[in-house]
């Protein structure tokens, strides 16, 4: 098998079946329905994130639904989150995430449903497509947006398979960067390069950036230069990824061994296809935190 | 002070989940807290060098712990704040929950390692998101009795003489405890806030004005006198 081969394969293993594609739709419908029983017809709810921009692995999906209400809804934008939050949690066990709610089962749900699912509320700017989000954690508490450029910046970037193997390497090297940062950075790091239709080369090429300019990482959002992506990541967590990134470069920039290529997606050699142990069991979710006070 | 005494089955628990803690002498544990935990998507990897001293009243009485690193006084001068903005002092130590949040936190029955695990190292998470943002990833109260007021305003369940008696001696030992009690007897908004700026009370904290009336009203509920509660304390006359 070639590097190239075992790449291939790769991407094609991570193609979500028919069956999880159906369940994803069905969810995606009732959660659709759900909210529509509340809020009428007035907001919009489609598909964004990596199902929008044909960027999803079956190791690791999220299905991302919008949901932006009107310009003229005079609710203010935490009102709007928590409006939404209110109505889900009725029927669903949630989590809020920084700009998302996201649904993990349904309630009272002894068994596991597979969900899936985050919903981002927001609202539409007057004579714009661009949108408010509310945004719970970092600098501001509204976030000026474009769903449709983010579609844009990623799926037409011709970088989508490199950006489909970097997050199944995040994946499974238990790194946890949010999808919509390593979106960002292989776009940024393939930006203008010859190696895009070229995956090893690609992947190679992303993990050298990595490498070099993960630690002083600065992203823009591609709809709005004043939002900085790399706000999301932390210090600690950048050296993490840069160590990850230095290991995988150490493995096979010079390499055309493929089993050094399965070491660094966590393969095991003499059963392609099936994970080495992973590297730690990745980081433990801190949920509801006291608010903090000082005596 | 006197100490809790950890049984070898506890400390082992302890040491197992956390191998860098030493049990130093009873009640005291000193080392290194590592962690790798995530709040709302933001990761942190970090390690705190910390002191968690654990009263004889345990677990009636919260532990005490320190940040023995200095990294908190550190990280409030990097970003020209008041150490207590790390929620940190060095008479009181990590500043963990609210008064009325500490039973709900750390409910009777759970043991040292759920008190490390779900207090203490989301403390510390704050604190290495402190030290490289300049604020709390979370909500924060205001300092001292003010903040016990702004958590009034969130209680679900109706407020009763015990549970009062739980919260009322912080404001006792508030320097500031007369003009507390002045408003407990009769709430007045427009009156200088108790925080000591100049500014109106239900102006400067809109929230702990309102758990101020809330309070007050309770405290007229359930017959209790403020004065009573907050009566001068009597001098002994010189012999």
């Amino acid at each position: 098998m070639t590097i190239k081969e075992f790449l291939e394969g790769l991407l094609t293993s991570q193609d979500l079946s028919t069956d999880q594609e159906d369940a994803l739709a069905e969810h995606k419908k009732e959660v659709t329905d759900f909210l529509c029983e509340e809020f009428g017809d007035a907001p919009v709810i489609k598909y964004a994130g990596s199902h929008a921009k044909g960027t999803m692995i079956r190791e690791s999906y999220d299905l991302d639904i919008v949901c932006y209400f009107p310009s003229d809804d005079t609710r203010t934008l935490k009102e709007i989150r928590d409006d939404v939050s209110d109505h889900l949690s009725k029927k669903y066990v949630m989590e809020d995430k920084a700009s998302a709610e996201r649904i993990t089962n349904l309630k009272d749900s002894s068994t596991p449903h597979n969900y899936h699912i985050d919903v981002v509320p927001g609202r539409f700017i007057e004579d714009s497509k661009d949108v408010f989000i509310h945004v719970a954690y970092g600098d501001k508490e509204r976030m000026q947006t474009n769903l449709k450029t983010h579609i844009e910046h990623v799926a037409d970037s011709g970088c989508v398979d490199t950006i489909r193997l970097i997050k199944l390497w995040n994946c499974r090297n238990n790194l946890h960067v949010k999808t919509f940062v390593l979106e960002l950075f292989v776009v940024k790091a393939l930006d203008g390069s010859s190696n895009k239709n070229n995956p090893k080369a690609a992947f190679i090429e992303v993990m050298e950036a990595m490498k070099d300019q993960f630690g002083e990482l600065h992203l823009e959002d591609p709809a709005n230069s004043n939002n900085d992506i790399s706000q999301l990541i932390s210090s600690s967590h950048r050296v993490m990824v840069v160590k990850a990134a230095e290991e995988a470069v150490g493995k096979i920039s010079e390499s055309d061994d493929v089993s050094d290529w399965k070491r660094v997606f966590r393969e095991n050699n003499d059963e392609p296809m099936k994970f080495s142990a992973p590297p730690s069991t990745g980081p433990s979710v801190i949920r509801n935190p006291s608010g903090q006070w000082a005596q | 002070m006197i100490f809790y005494e950890f049984t070898p089955e506890e400390i082992a628990a302890v040491k197992s989940r956390f191998p860098k803690l030493e049990y130093l002498s009873p009640g005291v544990w000193k080392g290194i807290l590592e962690f790798d935990h995530v709040y709302r998507d933001y990761r942190i990897i970090d390690s705190h060098d910390i002191g968690i001293g654990v009263p004889a009243a345990y677990p009636n009485q919260f532990p005490h712990v320190s940040e023995l690193g200095g990294r908190a006084v550190k990280a409030a001068a990097k970003h020209n704040k008041n150490v207590l903005d790390a929620h940190w002092s060095t008479q009181n130590g990590a500043c963990l929950c609210v008064k009325q949040e500490e039973k709900i936190k750390f409910p009777p029955g759970s043991d040292i390692v759920f008190f490390i695990e779900n207090l203490v190292i989301p403390y510390f998470y704050g604190l290495s998101y402190f030290e490289e943002h300049g604020r709390w990833p979370w909500r924060e109260y205001a300092h001292g009795v003010l903040g016990i007021l702004e958590r009034y305003t969130e209680e679900t369940e109706p407020h009763t003489k015990d549970s009062l008696e739980l919260i009322l001696p912080s404001f006792r030992d508030n320097p500031n405890w007369r003009k507390y009690r002045a408003h407990f007897v009769e709430p007045k908004g427009r009156k200088a806030c108790l925080c000591d700026s100049s500014k109106p009370f239900s102006e400067c904290h809109p929230l702990g004005w309102r758990g101020m009336v809330l309070l007050h009203d309770d405290l007229k509920r359930l017959g209790l006198n403020p004065y009573k509660f907050f009566s001068k304390p009597v001098v002994k006359p010189k012999k």
